[in-house]
């Protein structure tokens, strides 16, 4: 290369921080990259991150707002609501500790990279809500005659696309235990 | 040393996908590729993302066959000219390269050039570099901003270095012509 570049003009521009978080989703979507593991983040992170989390059942019960960890969707990063059903092939560890280690993990590493917006657990029992001046009707169990079973929690993400929302799906434990996951964009408002 | 360490982190991502290796590998380099990118495509923001996003992955596919005969930045930085060429030529623009049209006159250097740097508005030129045609562009950013030698652009570009050498000495003239008109040089 030539060593005496003729304009001074810097050749180094920063890019995006959301540009670092697009290219590594896609990397590990086509398998160049390990998939997303917690040990992949420093302990020190990991603890920073996971004391904004506050742990409600056996995941979270959080809201990420912090500039950190909040995924801000940039021009090319589209929200993506993850729900997550519950049905009798549902079959988690019976050991709540690890369960919730388990799921927290995974949002710990997924905040980390700023693609964590919010997690929330749902309660199994709801109010049905038909007039404006109703007192509701109680609707307990939580599947409200969903085929998919009992609608037990949601994450939203910001991902580049479908692709790569369904990727990040596909690493939730929740998978793992036989519940399943409903892939949802948000619209833009 | 970067290289040295450049050659462990490659390896760590070819041989395991190590995503912390990445990471910094993407740290140390993607500021040039941005650059780059950012500037072959006229300051298009969007585009760059796309070309430098691409890049990576290309690179990174083909990791485990870089045989380090260049640094590894200029191999990156070519898959950045190649994916914005692709892009360019997808659009159906035409490049000044492949523009006889767009030659104009034969630059002479002149004594202007070395006050060039020190007396023009970094506003104004890049805006003038923006301006250039898409060929003239692509080889003045190479050269004379990310200091690539007419042998490797004529490489990347799939055109001689004499037609580098040509198409640098036009595009600096067309570059004086514009920040003249602009005000922003002597």
């Amino acid at each position: 290369m030539n060593p005496t570049p003729h304009l001074d003009l810097d050749p180094e521009i920063d890019p995006p921080s959301r540009l670092g978080r697009r290219i590594e989703r896609s990397l590990r979507a086509r398998g160049s990259l390990a998939p997303r593991t917690p040990g992949w983040f420093r302990l020190a992170e990991a603890a920073a991150a996971a004391a904004l989390l506050v742990a409600g059942g056996y995941w979270l019960g959080v809201t990420v707002d912090g500039p950190r960890i909040a995924a801000e969707p940039g021009a090319a990063e589209t929200r993506y609501v993850l729900l997550l059903y519950e049905d009798e092939n549902f079959r988690p560890s019976a050991d709540e500790d690890a369960l919730v280690a388990e799921y927290r993990g995974w949002a710990v590493g997924l905040a980390r990279e700023g693609s964590l917006v919010a997690g929330e657990k749902l309660e199994g029992t709801g109010m049905l809500l038909e007039t404006p001046a109703g007192q509701g009707t109680l609707l307990p169990g939580g599947d409200h005659g969903s085929a998919l079973g009992r609608l037990g929690g949601y994450f939203v993400i910001a991902a580049a696309d479908r692709a790569e929302a369904l990727a990040i799906a596909g690493t939730n434990p929740h998978l793992r235990h036989g519940g399943r996951i409903v892939v949802r964009p948000i619209v833009p408002t | 040393m970067t290289g040295s360490d450049d050659r462990r982190l490659v390896d760590a991502v070819a041989r395991r996908g190590d995503a912390r290796a990445f990471r910094t590998l993407y740290e140390r380099h993607t500021p040039a590729m941005y650059g780059l990118a950012l500037r072959l495509s006229a300051g298009a923001g969007a585009d760059a993302e796309d070309v430098v996003h691409d890049a990576w992955i290309r690179a990174v596919e083909r990791l485990d066959s870089f045989e380090w005969r260049s640094a590894l930045r200029s191999w990156l930085c070519g898959f950045v000219v190649h994916r914005w060429r692709e892009i360019r030529r997808a659009r159906g623009r035409e490049a000044g390269v492949a523009d006889p049209a767009a030659g104009g006159s034969p630059y002479e250097p002149s004594a202007s050039d070395a006050r060039l740097n020190a007396t023009a508005d970094r506003v104004d030129l890049e805006r003038a570099v923006r301006r250039l045609a898409d060929g003239y562009r692509e080889v003045l950013v190479l050269h004379d901003i990310h200091g690539f030698n007419h042998e490797e652009i004529g490489a990347l570009l799939g055109i001689e270095a004499g037609t580098s050498k040509s198409q640098l000495s036009r595009a600096r003239h067309r570059l004086r012509q514009s920040l003249n008109e602009s005000g922003g040089a002597p």
